[in-house]
Parts: structure tokens; sequence; C-alpha cells
């Protein structure tokens, strides 16, 4: 039995895994691109961007969730008329993603790239104008001060809040299972409505703690790493 | 020719006018000193010069070459590079924290020049024994005193051969016990006969090394002259009172 719900579990886990990767992948650069919306000298996109970052850090993600996979079909059916939204959806088919799976990707996207794109702005506002106008003087372009001279030191300086925030999203993926994607969770789940076994759901702590404790060491590893320098 | 040639900058911050028609020429191999009261732009002038400021009116020309005229920037190339015969230092040093001493004076040699990295480092420790420092090029910014970043940050600017070298209170940061090292490096620059606008309060520095000094006071150069006219018998009253203060 115990290698069964082991199995079972690893399967959910990869679930977990993906959903965990695939908002990473999207939402770290997307959250960069924000935070220069937010900082942006243009009014109104720096409103817009921090409206939507208070909505989407104001709210459960559990609520996002639910918005987003059930958004569409009420306003699919308020707009039943409106071809295009249906063609979205079956377009959306078409890329062999199923609709839940897809739902739960935008939501955590979306989520976690404003909460990463608060802490690249913490971490870019901190630098000082020295550094910016030292680049400048020398003649380098404003993108390669942004890379050769400020980026690393902004990594440096929020490695901790990110650490934070990615280790939180390990155990955010959880909520997937509001809308039925089947992640480690609802596989524990399913051992107790079926054969009444309720120690599946506590071995899936273990799980979350092995991979956790893997991502604690691995920030470790680059904290030391830019243990190099001070400043 | 001029290296570089202010006429009539103006410079205001919302309604506060920093600059108020500010008029400076630089021969090749001037020293020039800025000094005068906090507050009085000395900075602003600087920073407008090297384009960390835009300025609201007049005009600039590097090497002969316009930048500004009318208060308006030329667009062209030639306007562009010719900021790159102008290097400056900063009160706060401002090396790049996670950079060696050798990184940080070859990194612009390297991606803004196009040198090859060996030929830039070679030249690199040249600056580095020039500044007194060739022992401290693996050193990160963080393990030298105030005065030996600051050597680091003239050679730094060194390093892209510029025309004219900017040094905004290049000892205003530091330690007294440390301004000598660094006060001593800007001499030595001033005897090879590179051009240098120095903004400082060491008066006796200016005395020794500047062939001329400009006292600002309130936007405006209010007494210019050789050393010994303008800190012996100076008929100006805002300076003698500023450099009362100075003597006490
Ligand atoms: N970025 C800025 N924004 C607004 N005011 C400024 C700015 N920079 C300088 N000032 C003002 O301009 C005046 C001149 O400053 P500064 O050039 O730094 O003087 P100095 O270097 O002679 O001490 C000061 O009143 C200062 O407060
Ligand atoms: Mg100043």
């Amino acid at each position: 039995m115990f290698w069964t719900v082991t199995l079972s579990l690893l399967e959910g886990f990869g679930v977990t895994a993906k959903i965990f990767a695939l908002t990473l992948l999207f939402a770290l650069p997307i959250g960069l691109i924000m935070s220069f919306g937010s900082m942006s000298k243009f009014k109104p996109l720096k409103w817009l961007v921090k409206i939507f970052v208070w909505i989407i850090r104001g709210t459960p993600l559990m609520l996002q969730l639910i918005v987003i996979y059930y958004g569409p079909g009420l306003i699919g059916a308020w707009a039943a008329k409106l071809s295009y939204t249906n063609a979205l959806i079956s377009w959306i088919g078409t890329w062999g993603v199923p609709e839940r799976f897809f739902a739960v990707m935008v939501a955590f996207i979306i989520n976690y790239s404003c909460y990463f794109s608060e802490i690249y702005r913490g971490g870019i506002e901190s630098m000082s104008r020295g550094q910016y106008e030292a680049g400048q003087v020398l003649g380098f372009t404003k993108i390669q001060v942004f890379f050769k001279i400020i980026l690393i030191q902004v990594i440096k300086k929020i490695l901790p809040a990110m650490s934070n925030e990615i280790i939180t999203l390990v155990k955010d993926t959880s909520l997937a299972r509001i809308i039925a994607v089947y992640e480690i969770i609802w596989a524990a789940q399913v051992f107790i409505k079926r054969d009444g076994l309720i120690w599946p759901l506590i071995y899936t702590g273990a799980f979350y703690l092995v991979f956790c404790g893997l991502l604690t060491l691995l920030f470790g590893f680059f904290e030391r790493k830019l243990d190099y320098y001070k400043g | 020719m001029m290296v570089l040639e202010a006429k009539n900058i103006k410079k205001n911050f919302g309604k506060l006018e920093v600059l108020k028609g500010v008029s400076l020429s630089v021969s090749k191999g001037d020293v020039i000193a800025i000094i005068g009261p906090s507050g009085s732009g000395k900075s602003t002038f600087l920073r407008c010069m090297i384009n960390l400021e835009k300025v609201s009116g007049g005009d600039i020309a590097i090497d002969g070459e316009p930048v500004v005229t009318g208060g308006i920037y030329v667009k062209s190339q030639q306007a562009k590079d010719a900021y790159k015969k102008l290097g400056m230092v900063f009160q706060n040093f401002n090396l790049f924290p996670h950079m060696s001493v050798i990184d940080n004076i070859t990194s612009a040699p390297i991606h803004v020049k196009k040198i090859p990295a060996a030929e830039a480092k070679e030249q690199a420790r040249k600056l580095l024994a020039q500044v007194g420092l060739s022992e401290k090029e693996n050193s990160y910014p963080f393990e030298l005193s105030g005065g030996q970043q600051q050597r680091v940050a003239i050679a730094r600017a060194l390093a892209l051969k510029p025309d004219i070298l900017l040094f905004d209170e290049p000892t205003s940061a530091l330690d007294p016990e440390l301004t000598g090292e660094v006060l001593a490096v800007i001499r030595n620059l001033a005897q090879e006969h590179m051009t240098l606008l120095i903004v400082t309060h060491e008066m006796a520095f200016a005395h020794d090394v500047a062939n001329k000094i400009v006292f600002m006071d309130k936007g405006v150069i209010a007494a210019e002259g050789s050393p010994d006219e303008i800190f012996c018998n100076c008929p100006n009253e805002r300076v003698n009172a500023f450099l009362k203060n100075y003597n006490q």
C-alpha cells in the first residue's frame, strides 16, 4: 500500500512541480517588466500597474483562481452571441492544454508576477543614484548599466525576499485543487474517499518539506555565491 | 582651442534658479578649482557639463563640438561622442561594489571602448601603479579605505583617457588623514598637464595646484582669477568672508 500511495502522490507532485516551475518561468520576467511599469515616469502606466498590483495582492489567490476559471464561462453565457469568446476557448483547447490547468497557470502567473514586481521595485529603488551616474559618465548605455551594474546588486538585495516568496509558491500550488486540478493534495484525498486512509494526506507534508528544504539549500548556495562583496 | 567652453549656463530645478548664467572656458592643460559656499551651484555646474543634469539655457562646446546651443541639446552622434572626452570623479566614489578593483577599471574600456580584455588589464595595472594601489587589484571596494576607493575611482576615470577630468569634492567624504593621498594623486595629474576641473573646499590645495580659481556664489561666478589674485588681496567682500571661514 505504501508504494501505491507513494507512486500516486509522486504523480500528483509532478503536477505540483509543473505549476511551480511554469509559474517561476513566466512570473520572474513578467514581474520585472511590471516593476518597470510601476516605476515609469509615464503616470497613466504607473497607476495602471499600481492599481492592478493592488487588486491582485489585495485579494486571495483562491478567489482569483475561481474568477479566472469560471469568469470567462459566465461572461460567455452573458455574451453568448459574441463568437470570439468561444473561439478563444477552443483556440486554447487546440494547444492540448487542459482548460483547468490553463486557468491555474494564468492565475498563478498573474498573482506571482505582481508579488515579484514589488520585490524587484523595492530592490531597484534601493540602488543609489550614484551607480547609474558612474555608469553613465563611463559611457555605458542604459541597458548596459542595468545588466552590468544594477542587476547583480539588485539580485543580491532581493534574494532573501525572493526565497520567501518562492517557498510560499510551493505551498500555494495546493490551491489548484479548488478548480479540480489533480495535484498532490488531491491525489491524497483520493485515498481518503476510496480507502478511508488519512495518512497519505499527512504523507504529502513530507513531499513539501523535502522540496522546500532543497530550495532553501539552493538559495543558501546563491546567497553564498554573492557573498564575495558587500554593499 | 578650448577643451570645454560653457557660455551663460542657466539651470533651474522647478522654480529654484540654481545657475544664473555661468560662463567658463577651459583650455588644454588648465587646472581650474571651483570654490564657494555650499549650495552655490558648484556640483550642479559640473553635472551640467557632463550631462548628468540638463541645462535650462546656454551653450556648451566640448573640444569645439557644440553639444548645447541656446539651451537646446544637439542630437548628433558627434555631440554624443563629445561627452566621452569628459571623465568624472564623484564625492562618494561610486565604485561598483560587485566588481574587483581591476574589473572596476577595465569594465568601461572593454564594454564601451571595445578594447581587448588583455590590453585593458595591462593598462589598468599601469594606472593602479600610478595611484599607488598595485597590490589591490583583486580586492573589492568594501575592503579598501575611502582614500583607496577614491584613488581607484580616479584610475577608473583615467582608463578612458578623457581630455578633461571633473572632480566634485573628491576628498569631502574622507577622514582628514586620508585626504592627502587623494590630493597627491590629483597633484600628479596636474603636473602631467592633464586638464582638470576641480570643485573643492581644500583651499591650500587649490592655491597650489590650480592655475585659475573660480569663486561661485548664489548661482553666479562672483570672482575668478589666478590663485594669487583670489587668495591674496582680493577686493571681493564675499570671497573674503568665505575664505575667512576656511582660514580659522
Ligand atoms: N536634483 C535637484 N533637485 C532640486 N534641487 C536641487 C537638485 N540638485 C541641487 N539642487 C539645489 O540646487 C542648489 C545648488 O546645489 P549644488 O549644485 O549641489 O551646490 P554646491 O555643490 O555648490 O553645494 C541647492 O540649493 C540644492 O538644494
Ligand atoms: Mg556640491
